[in-house]
């Protein structure tokens, strides 16, 4: 009787126990997050991101062609002339709106590979969700990179 | 020589990469190889212009049959642009020497390219770029540094250059010199520099400048317009036709987004070619009008307010069946617009007749009100316009009397042009002050304004004399003629236009010459003051030179608003009804529509308008129209519209007339619904919805119905298909234009 019980509950209690033992003493696979996050690949396909060149003007001159090529046609772009007063881009051509609806994006990356100044990149901002649905339409602002910070001479 | 109408051509047998077929002779090669749907690349070559074999992108392998069988090849390749199809020719058009030869010329056409693509307005829809893709090399050996040039050079308001882009093709070139005539571009400097400008680097001013942009094989020529707003990828292209006058030309109506951002032509080859005139292709985006009328709207105290549909049927029905109940027929009446489509004019009138049992109907803003019937069909013996536009290449001359052709129909004046300019056919200009016309006519009658009447009597009167025996023999009431014209002798006519006889005697020969003879009547005859007299007079003329009954002949009243011709057709007229039925024969109406109709002639427009001053009119219904702004005489219509009791508008925009109105409706602009017109050939051309509707606006033949509706509780249209089958039992001439007929290029109704 008594050999049945420890044959049948108390060993396979033990082994188990084992096993979480061995484990408490191996390197960690989860993070604590969102406390910790755990490093993007550096290929990873995220949030899109619009690049600047290194003057501060965007790299995007408004041509469409991420649009053309979104299999999803999630991309808006309505593009416009850049004056002397108003540059935004080298060229003639700049984008006036730019908008990517994330909910319909897959992230298959076809519009960076479209792209002809490599202005349009999905990085590795995973963090996407939110409250309500218009917040999935991103706006050129909330994709276009940060002016750089003129350093100080 | 005038091209003859129904020549058959001669046949030739030719064989295209192995496949032997028959063309006409004389065909270029290029579209003979189309026929067996072999690629032929080209950038200069067009269809509706003169080969010049200018890119060599269109090298074909030709020899020639040999009596005993053998084929002698030429020693070189051959443009097969300007190589017009012989007996025995035989072509090759993708042997490696030729694939060899079109990447050597794409190679060298992209040498000074700035493959600018990604901003290009070309960019996605660039026979360049096309070609380049099927046909270039993947890479070019040139390394050097590229030509630059100005980039975004505005040409004029609608037309942008960028000279880098530019490949020398010519086509711009061409098409100023032989199709619009203005010859205002041309190639400046030579080698290297070539450029296409403006000689004097001008303003490229010019009626027909928006078929360079469509025309432009490379991204050079762009539109100001259109710059920038769309890619091809991103537009919807929807056919339609164009209604801003009543050549009626086929185009493409892209949008994006539901909001038009640019018109392209749309080929036809009876009508406009290829080409439209920078009225239409640049016409305002009236969809988007800023004083577009939004939703029904009632007047109360003194302001007009939104209300639902069904109010605003319910008021008019109600004022206008009392009103009629009241003060009888004539209490109520229609002014039907020229811009609203056959559907629409249609079940108007019949809402009028039928509905509320009134003649009162009309759609004219012209002084000519009098009965089409009586003063020009009946003596003719035909429904006019009797002529097609392809006629103006059969005929030997062409007659344009008191009509700025270049303005009031824009395509006729191309199509006049090609048919002096190819075929040599000629022409006689008869208007005030001088028109572009005039640069292509033999000869130009310049009279003082509103003489047209003593110049065509005048003229009339020296046909009878310069005209052969044999010929007037068989017009009936000769000698009528002959004594109502008899004191119109020409110094009676110089006293009256200014026109010395010695003019008027070359003018009149050449009349008397020409074996068929095209008279394009416009505006200065429609608003004379004796219009009726001027369009018996220019009948006279028709008749007694023999162009009544000849197919390449004949006299055109031409229309002056998009459906002009579409608005007799369906009887928007108080003393005719559809079909061109007088009053009398309304038997075979009342068996379609199931009740008896008036058989009192109603009101034409000027009479409506005096009725309504006097208050015998209390009604007025004024669909898709602005008298106010557009009538011969618009202190008649503006009093008109402010005096009568109730006034119903319904249009698009929020015209000087709607100002005024009681109840105003919102219709749908024209490419916002669907329909057909009638152009001034007789050509019925269907129009295509291509963006939502805007606000609560209907199209009208559905506000017609709805009323109809409530007054005859009978199962209404439920779409225009469905009116243009009724239109087709109360008038067998358009059965042949139901909807399964039209197709994309129209029918033109044949008088049966």
């Amino acid at each position: 009787m008594i050999a049945e019980i420890v044959n049948d509950v108390v060993k396979p209690i033990g082994t188990g126990f084992k096993t979480t033992l061995r484990h408490l003493f191996k390197p960690k696979h989860t993070v604590n997050y969102p406390e910790a996050k755990k490093e993007q690949f550096p290929r990873t396909r995220w949030r899109h991101v619009l690049l600047r060149y290194e003057s501060g003007l965007e790299r995007c001159i408004g041509c469409s062609l991420c649009a053309g090529a979104c299999p999803v046609r999630c991309i808006f772009v309505e593009a416009d002339d850049n004056t002397d007063q108003q540059r935004y881009s080298p060229g003639e051509r700049y984008a006036k709106r730019y908008e990517i609806n994330m909910l319909r994006c897959i992230f298959c990356g076809y519009c960076q590979d479209a792209c002809p100044t490599g202005a349009i990149v999905l990085r590795e901002d995973f963090e996407l969700a939110d409250y309500t649905r218009e917040a999935f339409v991103y706006t050129k602002e909330m994709l276009l990179e940060p002016l750089p910070v003129q350093e100080e001479i | 020589m005038p091209r003859p109408k129904h020549a058959e051509p001669k046949l030739v047998n030719i064989e295209i990469n192995g496949i032997a077929l028959q063309v006409p002779e004389g065909e270029y090669l290029v579209d003979a190889a189309k026929r067996v749907e072999a690629d032929v690349p080209v950038f200069c070559y067009h269809k509706y212009m003169e080969a010049v074999g200018m890119c060599r992108m269109c090298l074909v392998d030709v020899g020639y049959k040999q009596p005993d069988g053998s084929v002698r090849k030429m020693p070189k390749p051959q443009a097969s642009c300007t190589l017009p199809c012989s007996e025995g020719m035989v072509a090759w058009t993708e042997t490696e020497q030729i694939i060899k030869d079109r990447k050597a010329v794409l190679e060298f056409l992209l040498i000074n390219h700035p493959l600018d693509c990604p901003i290009c307005d070309r960019g996605g829809e660039c026979p360049l770029q096309n070609n380049t893709q099927f046909y270039g090399p993947s890479t070019s050996r040139y390394i050097e540094i590229k030509r630059h040039l100005p980039k975004s050079l505005p040409l004029s308001d609608h037309v942008m250059l960028d000279l880098e882009r530019c490949i020398q093709c010519g086509r711009c070139v061409r098409f100023t010199e032989e199709v619009s005539g203005d010859a205002q571009l041309a190639f400046l400097f030579r080698g290297a520099q070539t450029q296409p400008h403006t000689f004097q680097l001008t303003e490229f001013n010019s009626r027909f400048s928006g078929n360079v942009i469509e025309i432009c094989p490379v991204g050079a020529l762009t539109s100001r317009r259109y710059r920038f707003r769309a890619r091809p990828w991103d537009i919807v292209t929807q056919k339609t036709i164009c209604t801003g006058c009543s050549n009626g030309c086929n185009i493409y109506l892209d949008s994006r987004g539901g909001e038009m951002v640019r018109i392209n032509a749309r080929e036809n080859p009876q009508v406009n070619e290829t080409w439209t005139c920078d009225k239409g292709k640049f016409q305002p985006n009236i969809m988007r009008a800023p004083n577009r009328i939004q939703q029904p709207m009632i007047r109360k105290d003194g302001a007009l307010q939104p209300v639902e549909w069904h109010e605003a049927y319910a008021l008019i029905l109600e004022r206008f069946q009392d009103e009629r109940d009241k003060g009888g027929v004539n209490a109520v009446a229609g002014f039907a617009g020229q811009r609203m489509t056959n559907e629409d004019l249609y079940l108007f009138q019949k809402l009028f007749r039928a509905g509320f049992g009134s003649n009162n109907i009309d759609h004219r803003l012209t002084r000519y009100q009098g009965d089409l019937n009586k003063d020009l069909y009946t003596p003719l013996g035909t429904f006019a316009p009797q002529n097609e536009m392809r006629d103006l290449e059969a005929t030997s001359l062409i007659f344009i009397f008191g009509s700025d052709l270049i303005d009031e129909q824009p395509m006729v004046y191309l199509r006049a042009r090609k048919a002096w300019h190819r075929f040599g056919v000629k022409a006689l200009v008869a208007y005030p002050v001088p028109t572009e016309a005039e640069h292509f006519a033999e000869n130009a009658l310049r009279y003082q304004p509103g003489s047209e009447l003593a110049l065509a009597s005048g003229l009339l009167r020296a046909l009878l004399g310069l005209l052969p025996a044999e010929k007037l023999d068989g017009i009936e009431g000769l000698e009528k003629i002959r004594d109502s014209v008899a004191s119109c002798d020409p110094g009676w006519v110089e006293a009256q236009t200014g026109v010395a006889p010695g003019v008027l005697e070359r003018a009149a020969r050449m009349i008397a010459d020409s074996p068929s003879m095209m008279l394009l009547a416009g505006e200065k005859v429609w608003n004379h003051r004796e219009a009726q007299t001027l369009i018996h007079m220019l009948t006279q003329i028709t008749r007694v030179t023999g162009n009544a009954d000849k197919e390449e002949g004949g006299l055109n009243l031409m229309p002056l608003a998009a459906n002009g011709q579409g608005a007799i057709d369906m009887g928007a007229l108080p003393n005719q009804l559809p079909g061109y039925r007088s009053l009398a024969e309304k038997a075979s109406l009342e068996a379609v529509w199931g009740c008896t109709l008036p058989t009192e002639p109603g009101l034409a427009s000027d009479a409506m308008f005096q009725a309504c001053l006097e208050s015998s009119v209390k009604c007025l219904y004024i669909a898709g129209a602005n008298p106010v702004a557009e009538h011969y005489d618009p202190t008649l219509a503006a009093r008109a519209v402010q005096s009568v009791e109730f006034l119903v508008v319904q249009d698009v925009l929020m015209t000087e007339t709607a100002q005024y109105a009681d109840v105003a409706l919102p219709a749908c602009a024209f490419a916002e619904r669907e329909g057909t017109y009638t152009n001034f050939e007789r050509r019925a051309q269907r129009t295509w919805q291509a963006v939502p509707p805007t606000g609560e606006a209907k199209p009208d033949w559905r506000i017609f119905s709805e009323l109809l509706l409530r007054l005859t509780q009978q199962t209404p249209a439920f779409n225009p298909r469905e009116v243009m089958k009724e239109v087709g039992q109360v008038f067998p001439a358009y059965a042949a234009c139901a909807y399964d007929h039209l197709k994309d290029q129209g029918v033109r109704w044949q008088q049966g």
